[in-house]
């Protein structure tokens, strides 16, 4: 038993000899001398630099959002280089935080960054030390923690540990790297929705609202998020708006009734109110107003503040007479005048 | 050669050909715990805190009379409290003191007076109060006069929290007092802040207590206000007046060097780490340098960040940041910093660094740095780089943002052009570098860019209107046609031997 123990370790040990060898002589021409660009990615990969590029991963360096004064400043803020255009995570190591990198900054956060690995290779799902990247099988490259060094700076993997999403085993890219079509086969879509992605956004949580005897009560609830709601904290903002619906017909401004969201470091006054997972808030509409037929509408803001889009004039939530304006529909109810939500 | 030895010795070549890393082996600088090794160094020095005596209730008594008195003397008087709670009393009344701070249930009168006899003390303990009640006091007044008392002690260990103050506060009045108490330990980082209020400030008093603060500020440092800020700003940072740091300041600035780590995962406290070092003097640039030589990447490669945030008064750091090329993980960081701190003997190092051979991420992080230094020297380096043709586009676009820099941007300005109409392309850092060279040259008043800036400048879209990315491409193609329209007649003799 020992022996041919001994005899299959020298047949792998030689396999690895060889294959060190090969790899040393034919492909060395087969790929680029030194990885400058994604876009050294795009003629075998077609599909996926498409679906990349099209992405907010790939934006994270051109967004306007991103780039606005209060935001980043074109990035004369340099603390959100770090996230926005990051060393190769395998380099920096999994799980510890991101570091920025000097070059090819516009391409955000792209396919060096994610796959390049230190010795060269690239991370992927299967080893061919033969083709230009020479890809090997790195299962880290589907972890949480993967994911987590520049989502974690928002806690949204801490989040997802304490969820049933984690005792499934279904981690970020269950939801956020969906497969082709729904197709195993067809490989994982690189266009990672999120935030910006409306249809999975509404999928997150469900807004309610029916008739009582004091009032009307308001439920918002995260029913399919792994994370807060939202979970970008700081920058992104959900916002509750009602208004009173004029037998007339007559479009009657709207009035705030909640916001979640998690405020900047420095806005030490205000409470963080994201919706954790799983969590349903109750919201109250009570007041003479609140007798006739009224609708509530919850929106989803990918900057926090609103403001004028035409002349960029900033608004208190006060000042809102048109939340959508400035911001995108979640969802929308209607309550009547007799009784129960439409 | 044993078998083992010769197939690990393949692998680990195999490891070092791969990835960005194409550059020459260089020897790598030593690595030491340099910030654990400070740290326990000043802990030594430090000694164990202080231990405090109890206040019996005699003395409880005496500290609290104190207070009233205190809140309720004017003039002359107010001086026998301030006197007593040092002579009668000592460190013992801070506890005692601080429970009145805190107590908001009390009258503003007697909190205020606690806080003074706080300050009267001078007490490492009784600033750690006031510094408390500065960062965390609901009431803006309270956050003030807290300051304003931390301005009159020899507690300099709290200058870091100050500067970190600066940053969140919002409330004007405050930070009168936050720069105030910041210029008191020498630091001139609320500089922006104390002019913004002498030009803009609430009311009178406000602007006229700005004016006085910046007023006496300049008259120690024997220069005029107006130059107090690029003053700070500069490689002759030194000649404004110069602190001498306690050994517990000097704990604190490691602390905050500490904060870079590995080991600290959330940026956030990243972030206030490095905002605040890099906002402090001189001096700190020659005392954090050495972190540079750490083992941890991480606090190597934000001690570089930190040194180039803080510009040219950094230039003391010039040769460790030299000598920090010669470590691969922190060779682009460090030429960064170099560009920006303006270490002329720096200019061939980062001239070698730029050149082809050398890890890409390295040669963009020099080229950049090279029009950073305003160095004229850089140029032939620049040049070389510059070469659409060969070379990966984002190392052009440095090198073509460097040339502008060093006034030689009329040779690419053209191809910036072109970038601003190619999708693929960095249209945001094209557009910068172009917007760069019209406003340089219109400020020098060649013919013609005057007028260019301005319609330049109206392509913009209105300000403060955040653009959607549909228009921001209408915005480049729209520039871009401009710029073609214009650059016959910016740049005739150019287009001419090119046959553009």
């Amino acid at each position: 038993m020992r022996m041919s123990a001994g005899i299959f370790v020298s047949a792998m040990f030689l396999w690895l000899l060889v294959s060190l060898l090969i790899t040393g002589g034919s492909e060395a021409t087969a790929g680029p001398q030194t990885w400058t660009s994604s876009r050294q990615c795009m003629p075998c990969h077609e599909e996926v630099f498409a679906e990349w590029q099209d992405s907010w991963h790939a934006r994270s360096w051109t967004d306007p959002d991103v780039r606005a004064p209060s935001q980043s400043n074109n990035f004369q803020n340099k603390d959100c280089i770090d996230c926005h255009a990051p060393r190769p995570v395998f380099e920096t190591g999994v799980g510890n935080r991101v570091l920025p990198r000097s070059s090819r900054r516009s391409e955000g956060v792209d396919c060096i960054a994610c796959h390049l690995l230190p010795n060269g290779r690239m991370a992927g799902t299967i080893d061919n030390p033969r083709a230009a990247c020479k890809p090997q099988a790195t299962v880290q490259l589907q972890r949480e923690d993967y994911c987590g060094v520049c989502h974690n700076q928002h806690k949204t993997v801490d989040q997802w540990r304490d969820t049933a999403w984690a005792e499934r085993g279904e981690g970020c890219i269950h939801c956020h790297m969906p497969f082709r079509d729904g197709d195993p086969n067809r490989g994982r879509h690189h266009g990672m929705p999120g935030g910006h992605d409306l249809d999975l956004v509404a999928s997150a949580v469900t807004l309610t609202a029916q008739r009582d005897a004091n009032g009307v009560g308001v439920q918002v609830s995260n029913v399919a998020a792994a994370h807060s709601y939202p979970t970008d904290e700081r920058s992104r903002a959900s916002d509750l708006w009602w208004r009173p619906l004029a037998e007339s017909g007559e479009e009657l401004p709207w009035r705030h009734l909640h916001r979640i969201r998690d405020p900047y470091r420095w806005e030490v006054d205000v409470p963080s109110t994201l919706l954790m997972p799983a969590e349903e808030r109750e919201l109250r509409i009570d007041g003479p107003e609140a007798t006739g037929s009224l609708e509530v509408l919850l929106v989803y803001k990918l900057t926090p503040f609103y403001r004028d889009r035409a002349t960029g004039e900033p608004y208190t939530l006060d000042q809102v007479t048109d939340p959508l304006s400035d911001s995108q529909e979640v969802h929308r109810v209607t309550v009547d005048r007799a009784g129960d939500a439409k | 050669m044993s078998l083992r030895a010769w197939v690990t010795g393949s692998v680990l070549v195999c490891i070092g050909c791969g990835g960005e890393s194409d550059s020459k082996p260089s020897p790598a600088p030593k690595l030491g715990p340099v910030v654990s090794e400070r740290l326990a160094d000043l802990a030594q020095q430090l000694g164990a805190p202080e231990i405090l005596l109890e206040l019996d209730a005699q003395d409880m008594e005496e500290v609290d009379g104190l207070v009233t008195m205190l809140a309720s003397s004017k003039g002359a008087l107010r001086a026998i409290p301030l006197e007593a709670i040092r002579a009668d009393v000592g460190p013992a009344a801070i506890g005692r003191l601080g429970e009145h701070v805190a107590d908001s249930a009390r009258e503003t009168a007697l909190r205020l007076a606690a806080a003074e006899l706080l300050g009267a003390l001078d007490h490492p303990r009784a600033a750690e109060i006031l510094m408390r009640q500065v960062e965390q006091a609901s009431e803006p007044w309270m956050r003030s006069w807290c300051a304003w008392y931390l301005g009159d002690t020899s507690q300099d260990q709290v200058l870091p929290r100050l500067l970190r103050r600066l940053r969140y506060e919002k409330d004007p009045g405050t930070f009168l007092w936050l720069g105030r108490a910041l210029l008191h330990f020498e630091n001139y980082a609320g500089l922006a802040a104390l002019e913004d209020l002498a030009q803009r400030g609430a009311d009178e008093t406000q602007r006229a207590t700005a004016t006085e603060l910046l007023q006496a500020a300049a008259e120690r440092a024997g220069v005029e206000p107006t130059q107090l800020a690029g003053l700070w700003s500069s490689q002759r940072a030194d000649e404004l007046p110069q602190p001498t740091p306690s050994l517990r300041l000097r704990r604190e600035v490691w602390k905050l060097v500490n904060e870079l780590s590995e080991e600290h995962f959330q940026l956030r406290g990243v972030d206030d780490a490095r905002h605040v070092l890099s906002n402090m003097g001189p001096w700190v640039a020659r005392e954090i340098a050495p972190a540079l030589g750490d083992t941890d990447a991480h606090v190597r490669l934000h001690t570089a960040q930190v040194l180039e945030r803080m510009g040219p008064r950094a230039v003391s750091s010039g040769p460790a940041l030299l000598a920090a090329l010669a470590d691969p993980r922190l060779a682009p960081a460090a030429a960064e910093a170099l560009g920006r701190v303006g270490h002329p003997p720096a200019v061939s190092a980062l001239a070698a660094m730029s050149a082809p051979g050398q890890a890409h991420e390295l040669r963009v992080a020099a080229l950049r740095a090279l029009g950073r230094t305003g160095l004229a020297d850089g140029l032939p380096s620049l040049r070389a780089a510059f070469q659409p043709d060969r070379e990966p586009t984002d190392l052009c676009l440095a090198a073509a943002t460097a040339m502008v820099l060093l006034d030689a941007g009329d040779e690419v300005a053209p191809w910036l052009g072109q970038q601003l109409a190619d999708p693929l392309a960095d249209g945001e850092g094209a557009e910068l570098a172009l917007e760069t060279w019209l406003w340089r040259n219109s400020q020098a008043e060649r013919k013609g860019f005057g007028a260019a800036l301005e319609a330049w400048r109206a392509a913009a879209g209105p300000p403060g209107v955040i653009p959607s990315l549909d228009q921001v491409r209408q915005r480049f193609g729209d520039r871009s046609q401009l710029l073609s329209q214009l650059l016959p007649g910016l740049l005739p003799e150019i287009l001419q031997a090119t046959g553009d």
